[in-house]
């Protein structure tokens, strides 16, 4: 029944909920487990407009505790499974999402960020960088890739199953609500007709064979009755976590070679500050431009070389400096200066980065 | 009564807006008011940004034109189209995020009864659907395990209004809204029995075509759970955004669904409640006799 969803290269103008339930179905995944809440409701929604054509099932949980436990019971039959969810939704899934860094769960989570603490707005920001990257009673063994375009969107999404189920950590595509609900035009794609492999899952449970006679039964543990059991089973997660760090980072930049000033944003930010880097660079200016996309792990290596070919850095957020904690510690021991221009819950115009970059430079 | 603490300070008399004037003279606080008295005293909420329309609006306004203590009540909401009309409400009121109503709710008013032992501090949990029997549902029904001394109240639109028409535990069976495109599979939970098999020692439904009756099971609500035990309260106000139907047809759609036989209008009181209520409403008809 469930023929390609998409064929070819099919040019589209969207919303970036309705981009992530079609690069869900681009990238095979088979159940969506979510609960209501804004800025993330639509993809919920086209995903369950979706769903039937393409044999795939949905369930709407009591809340996004149980949201996130049955994105865990679906991994776990070995099920293509990913959930939604923003703000407060966060907060409450960072309960299933410890237990999925724990056991090494492939869970796909999708956050379109909101307003915070609390409740706060529906609307927009980046406050929730911390929360992702470091939520939970953990060491932050998760993948976190920062989305700015609807294109992201869609490439990040397909690319966060295949990274979530290569390499068994939780896998995150962080978005925020400008993302959620602006239109913006983007090529969708079948990822195996550009040669793009989809991994495959796999079962934790349901294996053939008796167990304990054909095979050792499936034991899947998230607590442990010694300090050094556990010590082994974190410091294993350490050593996974080390390749990650040498394989996973990407990030964007320009013009950062002997630059006066580099800026550097991530997510939807990271476009103002593109632009009028842009525009800065046109008027003359020795400014960069730099955006991680990945946020865990961070492009240390990469950040630490910029570090050494500028005299500043201006980290520009939508938060309090959730951004700048993370570019703090991967540039520990460089002298570089970290200029802050932090707009907390509100969006950031191109011409507020050029205002205070003008000043920094002049 | 602490009607003492609504007034103007000397010398403000001019600033102050013309509304808080009016609350202060002609407010509900320290009066016997109720929902037979509308029009001739200032309402506690008189302008809300819900939808034209909005079943709950008038749900709200009654509630709030009911309160037997208003300047010794607190209210706990929750996230959702209500939260979004407390802010333009004139009693104390807590949003506390989502689905945790009740919780919050107990904490305050187990310390709401130390600081003010010898007086009567209502704690009235106001919230929609969803918090109350989806995401806050465990904390509901262990504050009602625990026989905690507040009142509950939910606002039935039978959807997630607010974030766009989900369906909720309290959407009827078949309903087709986002995320049931083929309609809902179970049926509405039945909270109402639920919450008398929980430890509410007064359960009712009720919705805002009967404006004199809802206001009698609020009171009634709020009075038991001062001494007896929790209430419950189900308000019936069905949504015309997300089912709809014109905005003028909200009435009209509740008297349907009561022939239909899926809407009744319905109390339970216990024995302890009943003799309780009785020993007030008694008084109080002596008193006026």
């Amino acid at each position: 029944m469930s023929e390609k969803p998409i064929t070819g290269e099919k040019r589209v103008f969207m919303t970036g909920n309705e981009v992530v339930a079609w690069a869900a179905v681009a990238a095979q995944a088979e159940i969506m487990y979510g609960y209501p809440i804004t800025p993330q409701n639509e993809i919920m929604h086209y995903w369950t407009r979706l769903a039937p054509k393409f044999n795939k099932t949905f369930l709407q949980t009591e809340d996004e505790l149980s949201a996130g436990f049955t994105t865990i019971g679906g991994v776990l039959a070995g099920k293509k499974t990913f959930t939604a969810t923003a703000g407060p939704g966060t907060v409450l899934m960072q309960e299933p999402l410890a237990m999925a860094e724990m056991m090494r769960l492939p869970v796909v989570v999708v956050v379109m960020q909101r307003g915070g603490p609390s409740t706060a707005t529906v609307i927009y920001s980046q406050q929730e960088v911390t929360l992702t990257t470091f939520g939970g009673n953990g060491e932050g063994f998760r993948i976190v890739y920062s989305t700015a375009t609807h294109q992201d969107l869609f490439d990040y999404t397909i690319k966060a199953f295949n990274i979530a189920w290569k390499y068994r950590m939780p896998t995150f595509v962080l978005g925020d609500g400008y993302q959620a609900k602006m239109r913006e035009p983007l090529t969708m794609y079948d990822p195996e007709e550009r040669g793009v492999e989809l991994v495959k899952p796999e079962p934790y449970v349901g294996l053939p064979g008796m167990p304990g006679e054909e095979r050792p039964p499936g034991h899947y543990r998230n607590t442990y009755n010694t300090e050094e059991e556990l010590n082994e089973v974190v410091n294993d997660h350490v050593k996974a976590y080390e390749q990650i760090q040498n394989e996973l980072p990407e990030h964007d930049e320009f013009g950062t070679e002997n630059a006066d000033l580099v800026v550097v944003a991530h997510g939807v930010v990271a476009r103002a500050t593109k632009q009028a880097v842009e525009a800065l660079r046109a008027e003359g200016l020795n400014i960069g431009y730099f955006r991680p996309i990945t946020l865990r792990p961070m492009p240390d290596q990469a950040l630490r070389a910029m570090a050494d070919r500028t005299k500043k850095i201006l980290v520009v957020e939508s938060a309090q400096g959730q951004l700048a904690r993370l570019l703090k510690e991967s540039l520990y021991g460089k002298t570089v200066e970290i200029v802050p221009l932090f707009r907390p819950g509100v969006g950031v115009t191109p011409e507020e980065v050029m205002a205070r970059s003008r000043e920094l430079v002049a | 009564m602490i009607k003492g603490l609504f007034r103007i300070s000397p010398g403000f008399e001019d600033v102050m807006p013309a509304e808080y004037k009016e609350l202060v003279t002609t407010g509900p606080y320290g009066r016997e008011v109720g929902v037979s008295d509308l029009g001739t005293f200032k309402e506690l909420i008189e302008e809300h940004p819900l939808c034209a329309g909005c079943a709950e609006s008038l749900a709200l306004r009654l509630i709030l034109a009911s309160l037997p203590n208003p300047e010794d009540t607190v209210i706990v909401g929750s996230t959702g189209c209500s939260s979004l009309a407390f802010s333009q409400v004139a009693v104390h009121n807590i949003h506390s995020l989502f689905g945790n109503q009740n919780a919050v709710a107990t904490g305050l008013k187990r310390a709401l009864r130390l600081r003010f032992p010898d007086k009567v501090k209502d704690v009235l949990v106001i919230a929609g659907d969803g918090a109350t029997v989806d995401i806050g549902l465990d904390m509901v029904m262990q504050s009602w395990f625990r026989r905690e001394l507040i009142t509950t109240i939910m606002l039935d639109n039978e959807v997630y209004a607010n974030t766009g028409g989900q369906e909720s535990g309290m959407s009827p069976q078949g309903a087709v809204l986002n995320m049931a495109p083929l309609g809902k599979k179970f049926p509405k939970v039945a909270l109402p029995e639920i919450a008398r098999e929980a430890g509410c020692v007064y359960v009712a439904t009720i919705s805002p075509d009967l404006p004199r009756r809802l206001g009698k099971v609020v009171r009634r609500a709020i009075l038991v759970a001062r001494e007896i035990g929790p209430s419950y309260v189900q308000i019936f106000c069905p949504c015309p955004t997300n089912f709809k139907f014109r905005s003028a047809e909200v009435l009209q759609k509740i008297r349907e669904r009561q022939k239909e036989g899926t809407f009744q209008v319905r109390e339970y009181v216990s024995p302890e409640a009943e003799a309780y209520l009785a020993g007030l409403e008694g008084a109080k008809q002596r008193e006026e006799q």
